[in-house]
């Protein structure tokens, strides 16, 4: 076994020609089934207490044939120690080389060969440490020619293992001939410039760095002295003092060596300036530092001399553990914790300079001390401190202005603040420091009901079963708002936002300090979903509608009072002036332009409200101006001034500072709850499919439309009777649901204006805006190609990726289609239902969007299921969008009522509707 | 070495660089101002600046007291122009080489591309001039023209500003002395004047190697603990310049081809 033998490697030149003798250590042959060339091998191992040369029986392989030996050993109880060295030898230059460290050059005798390097700080100790580890054995040939019996020197000896190494494994048999990629040894004596240039910097020249000294070990006795030190590039061990690198006495040091130094104390120089003394004398050795420039050194100096590769060494005799921080909140506001609103305007905390020495606060005996110094270097506790004259300002300055309790809050949830433009770290203490905790981790309570929230119950006012994740929700709105801080609830659509709200409704009703109305401003689109969720989830409960010419304020006495942007806008005075328990801004991101009329108005209207809670399912964290924009209307001030978010946090993050990116979230992650379909937590808890009535109401136009049909074909009915009954009222009602969804349908207008003109297209749009920007895909089923393609016109002109299948796409087409939506080329599929036979996998969506209402359920289901089916991964939505008020709103009611008619309906879909009386059909098509 | 003392320049070629002042450096600024203040006739200093911004002057050679190129005519000719500069002695070379090596700021700008203002001056005070003054630059022409200087050498002094702009050493090769020939004779009056030592082999501060009774004395040290895994990633390294008869691209092959290797082999292990 070449385990067992001893393996000693020697250097050749071209490196790649060195070879590893392994031998026997007893001194007999090697065993039979070592690989390699026969040959002698003079060796000296150890005899007693000296050692004996011998000539030994050797085997020889090159480093590259025995590289798979060596990588195999690994590290074998029964491996000889020299063999278990190499083995490990190997694995470090594997290392190297696997990494790409590698560098082509000129060898000693001309050569073409490749050496290891750059080597990082980590590779460095790593060779040192190994070489430091290299048993006698490894290297029991003795050196010829020298008195004694010697052996080479580790660290020599391993690095030119390596270099071998390096030089063997770029090597490729079919590239003989070529330099630096064949076997076969090249003379490049004409590449020495070019190795030259290629290595400097990289593994040749030098760097400097500065030691400082004490006279004496005294800081406080005399001026102090910057030392130049000399490193070498080529092995990161070599240092040495500047005048033998001048003399030429420094070993490892070339004759380039003072020519790269007064290039680095040059450059060195450009960073701070004082240095440039260095070069006026003949060596750039050393130089006296005046107390002020010790003090700009410890003040920053020193530190952009290190980012610029020049180390700044102190005296070991000086402490500079030295640190300050800001403390907020000191001794302030303690008792306020429990409850009150100690966020509220005007609320101010105490902002004090801590000066702490290695962690531990300095006592104010030891401040007084330090804000009396006069010299860089202070005597405290024992030792002698450095300390920047910054800190002996902050010293003697004690305590700043109180600041804003939010902007305190602020600085320490980021852990830092501007002061006088310098970044400083912030730190708190006590209950401030509690809060902090406990902000920090929104779901603070443990499932079972444990942890600081655990008092918040489901309140028993609500009909609905909480999920997990919506309790979580609730907690977290309860602790916010009773702390007098805003918040910004941003689940996914479909996580159940309205019933959480709802739920923080009915829990701040206990108190007496926080019951009060709660006004709701939201689109258009959802005042008819907030209504009907209000009513279901919280029955008795008073919900109105504060909309319309008629609007008024004069009957509110508690409950949900429910606004839309453009009325608020209108109205903002009046309803600012009403005492607001809570005031929620739902879909927020329509005020994301904070300098708009909405933004303004809904400042106004929150400005003496008890709380504000903003909701919007998309991903507001992704645009910071948007971010700014909800957190400054639910939180005023916690983001500061929206120049400053953005010099301070905004511009930093975009350019990629991720010191920044995790100081903004620390900031903002209290005040923004955002959970995902797809976390773990709340994918167990969601049911696969969860459908949603999302009541519209009519625009103008479409009213006026509506109603002008109806009269007229509840004038014309009586007189028909027959066929021309039957044909009547499918008339009529294709009439009315195309009206529903778009008078542009109804009217078959060519090249329409859709937007503005339809409370169901205004609906598509929240909904596919919301969809889209939270990675989701759409399926939006019509049963009326005609609206298909206005709503494929209508989507692409909004910039979304939109494709539209329906009874008369080709085979191949559809196919192609479907592929694109499930590839994710395309968010918003619309698909015209007779086309949307069997074999349509479409399980890339998340939601489907029923447009307009059909008679059978089974149908819509059956539609619903293109989405949901094997291979869907993740919870479906469904969206029945239901015109208000209109025979969409009234078929289902009047189906469930009527159970033959429903069979009828169900087998032979509008036609069983013919048999309706006038009366009845009066009944389902009003407008109310 | 004699190498150190000619350096040829590629043309510069047409077009580039038209700035308001010629030269960017002031060296090179007091160069051209040197020859410009010489010049008899205006006009074929005009013509002079043409030329060397439109690529009429071939590469340039510089050497000891001179500087040569050949300058291609308006009238398809091409003229050997030459503009002699006067040498330094070598007793003013020792005083210069004092100077820099009294002042170490003085060799890390020259070595950073530039000509200290101080050095000039202190050189200055030792009798030593090293920009040009009126009058020094002599041109020489095989052109026919009278005038002095001619278009041609007026547009290979205006080149030459550019030369100097770049590297301050051309100056001094044009005084006289080479790069490495001067940096060479300032070693050997480094550190206080004391003589030259020849690079020292990492062997002169003591015998080759270690007592190999010390050498096993140190018994079988534990071996570190092993560098951890790593996938193949050539990208660690450097990126390489091109060389006469080394394509970069067979290196960098040669690089990716290793990584791969050297990362199999340890999987073996």
């Amino acid at each position: 076994m070449w385990r067992r033998c001893a393996v000693v490697f020697e250097p050749a030149d071209p490196p790649r020609a060195g070879r590893l003798a392994f031998w026997s250590p007893d001194g007999g042959p090697p065993p039979d089934d070592v690989p390699g060339d026969g040959g002698e091998l003079t060796v000296a191992v150890p005899d007693g207490a000296g050692v004996t040369v011998s000539t030994v029986a050797a085997r020889r392989l090159p480093v590259g044939t025995a590289l798979p030996l060596l990588a195999e050993a690994g590290a074998q109880a029964d491996a000889h120690p020299a063999a278990a060295f190499w083995s490990a030898a190997a694995d470090v230059a594997l290392h190297l080389v696997a990494r790409g460290r590698l560098l082509p050059g000129v060898s000693p005798a001309g050569f073409d060969a490749w050496r290891v390097g750059p080597l990082d700080a980590d590779d460095v100790g790593r060779i040192g440490a190994l070489g430091a580890a290299m048993p006698g054995w490894a290297r029991a040939v003795p050196v010829p020619d020298v008195g004694g019996v010697r052996l080479p020197a580790a660290y020599p000896l391993l690095r030119a293992f390596l270099d071998a190494v390096a030089d063997d494994l770029p090597r490729d048999r079919d590239a003989d001939g070529t330099a630096y990629a064949g076997r076969a040894p090249r003379r490049v004596d004409g590449l020495r410039d070019w190795a030259a240039e290629l290595a400097a910097g990289v593994d040749a020249g030098v760097r400097v760095s500065l030691r400082l000294e004490v006279p004496g070990g005294d800081p406080a006795a005399g001026p102090w002295q910057a030392v130049v030190q000399v490193h070498g590039l080529a092995d990161p061990g070599l240092v040495a003092d500047v005048a033998p690198v001048w003399a030429g006495a420094a070993a490892g040091f070339d004759a380039r060596a003072p020519q790269d130094v007064v290039l680095a104390v040059r450059r060195a120089a450009r960073v701070w300036e004082p240095l440039r003394r260095l070069l006026s004398g003949p060596v750039p050795d050393r130089m006296v530092l005046g107390d002020d420039e010790v003090a700009e050194l410890v003040d920053g100096a020193a530190r952009r001399l290190a980012a610029a590769g020049v180390a700044v060494r102190w005296p070991r005799e000086v402490e500079r553990d030295v640190s300050v921080r800001a403390l907020v909140g000191a001794g302030s506001g303690g008792s306020g914790a429990a409850g009150g609103r100690v966020f509220g305007a005007g609320a101010l905390l105490s902002f004090d300079w801590q000066v702490a020495l290695r962690g531990e606060p300095l006592t104010a005996a030891e401040l007084e001390v330090l804000a009396a110094a006069r010299r860089p270097v202070v005597r405290l506790r024992d030792r002698w401190v450095l300390v920047a004259p910054e800190v002996v300002a902050r010293a003697r300055e004690g305590s700043l202005p109180a600041v804003a309790a939010v902007d305190g809050l602020a600085a320490v949830l980021s852990g830092s603040t501007v002061v006088g433009g310098e970044p400083v770290e912030v730190v708190a203490d006590g209950w401030l420091a509690r809060l902090r905790e406990r902000l920090a981790t929104p779901d603070s309570a443990t499932p079972d009901g444990a942890g600081p929230d655990a008092g918040v119950a489901v309140p028993a006012g609500l009909t609905a079963t909480l999920r997990d994740y919506q309790v979580r929700g609730l907690r977290w709105l309860v602790r916010m708002t009773s702390l007098g801080l805003g918040a910004c609830l941003a689940d996914d659509m479909g996580l159940g936002k309205t019933v959480t709200l709802i739920a923080l409704h009915l829990h701040r009703q206990a108190d007496p300090a926080t019951a009060g109305p709660t006004l709701v401003v939201c689109p258009a689109t959802l005042l008819g979903n907030w209504e009907r969720e209000v009513r279901r989830f919280a029955p008795g409960v008073e919900v109105s509608r504060f909309h319309g010419p008629d609007r008024s304020l004069e009957a509110v006495t508690g409950g949900f009072v429910l606004t839309t942007y453009a009325t608020m806008r209108l109205d903002a005075a009046r309803l600012a002036r009403f005492g607001w328990a809570l005031v929620v801004a739902d879909e927020a991101q329509h005020v994301k332009n904070a300098g708009s009329l909405s933004a303004r108005a809904l400042r106004l209207v929150a400005g003496g409200a008890g709380a504000r809670v903003a909701l919007t399912g998309t991903p507001v964290e992704n645009n910071l101006d948007e971010l700014w924009a909800i957190l400054d209307w639910a939180t005023p001030g916690l983001l500061g001034p929206r120049t400053v978010f953005r010099r301070r946090w905004a511009d930093p993050v975009e350019s990629g500072d991720e010191a920044a990116a995790r100081g903004l979230a620390r900031l903002v992650g209290p005040f923004l709850l955002r959970r995902r379909k797809s976390d773990p937590d709340v994918v167990p808890e969601l049911p696969a499919k969860t459908q949603t009535d999302r009541p519209v109401a009519l625009s103008v136009e479409q009213v006026a439309l509506y109603e002008a049909v109806v009269r007229e074909a509840l004038a014309r009915l009586p007189d028909t009777a027959g066929m021309a009954r039957r044909g009547a009222v499918v008339s009529l009602l294709t009439a009315l649901k195309q009206i529903c969804n778009h008078p542009a349908q109804y009217l078959k207008e060519d090249e329409p204006v859709l937007a503005g003109r339809s409370g169901k297209l205004e609906l598509l749009d929240e909904l596919v805006d919301a969809i889209v920007a939270g990675g989701g895909a759409v399926l939006v089923f019509t049963q009326y190609v005609a609206m298909g393609r206005l709503l494929r016109r209508h989507l692409r002109g909004r910039g979304f990726g939109c494709e539209l299948l329906h009874g008369g796409t080709s085979l191949p087409r559809r196919q192609e289609l479907v592929d694109r939506f499930q590839a994710g080329a395309v968010p918003v599929f619309v698909l015209s239902l007779k086309a949307a036979g069997t074999g349509l996998n479409l399980t890339r969506a998340d939601h489907v969007v029923h447009f307009d209402r059909w008679w059978n359920p089974a149908v819509e289901d059956q539609a619903t299921d293109r989405a949901y089916r094997i291979g869907q991964t993740r919870p479906v939505q469904v969206h029945r969008l239901v015109a208000e008020g209109t025979v969409e709103d009234r078929i289902a009611a009047m189906l469930s009522a009527k159970r033959e008619l429903a069979d009828a309906v169900l087998h032979s879909g509008a036609a069983a509707l013919t048999e309706l009386s006038d009366a009845e059909l009066a009944e389902l098509v009003v407008l109310r | 070495m004699s190498g150190d003392r000619v350096r040829g320049f590629p043309a510069f070629g047409r077009g580039g660089r038209r700035v308001r002042q010629f030269a960017a450096s002031w060296w090179g600024r007091a160069w051209v101002r040197a020859m410009e203040e010489t010049a008899l006739d205006a006009e074929q200093l005009r013509k002079g600046r043409r030329y060397a911004y439109t690529g009429h002057v071939g590469s340039i050679t510089v050497s000891p007291g001179r500087l040569a190129a050949p300058v291609y005519g308006d009238d398809g000719a091409t003229y050997t122009t030459v503009v002699h500069v006067e040498r330094l002695a070598d007793a003013g070379w020792e005083r210069l080489a004092d100077e820099v090596a009294g002042s170490a700021g003085y060799l890390a700008a020259l070595l950073d591309g530039e000509v200290p203002h101080d050095l000039v001056a202190a050189a200055g005070d030792a009798g030593v001039r090293l920009l040009p003054d009126l009058g020094d630059l002599q041109p020489e022409c095989d052109c026919a023209d009278f005038e002095f200087p001619c278009r041609h050498a007026a547009a290979l002094c205006y080149q030459a500003s550019w030369l100097l702009d770049a590297d301050p050493f051309v100056l001094l090769l044009l005084r006289g002395r080479g790069r490495a020939e001067l940096l060479a004779g300032l070693r050997r009056r480094g550190a206080a004047g004391s003589p030259a030592t020849a690079p020292p082999e990492p062997a002169a501060d003591g015998p080759v190697g270690v007592d190999a009774v010390a050498a096993y004395a140190g018994g079988l040290p534990a071996l570190p603990v092993p560098p951890p895994t790593v996938a193949a990633d050539p990208a660690g390294g450097v990126v390489f310049p091109a060389a006469p008869g080394v394509d970069p691209e067979i290196l960098r092959r040669a690089v990716t081809a290793a990584a791969g290797r050297a990362a199999a082999l340890r999987d073996r292990r």
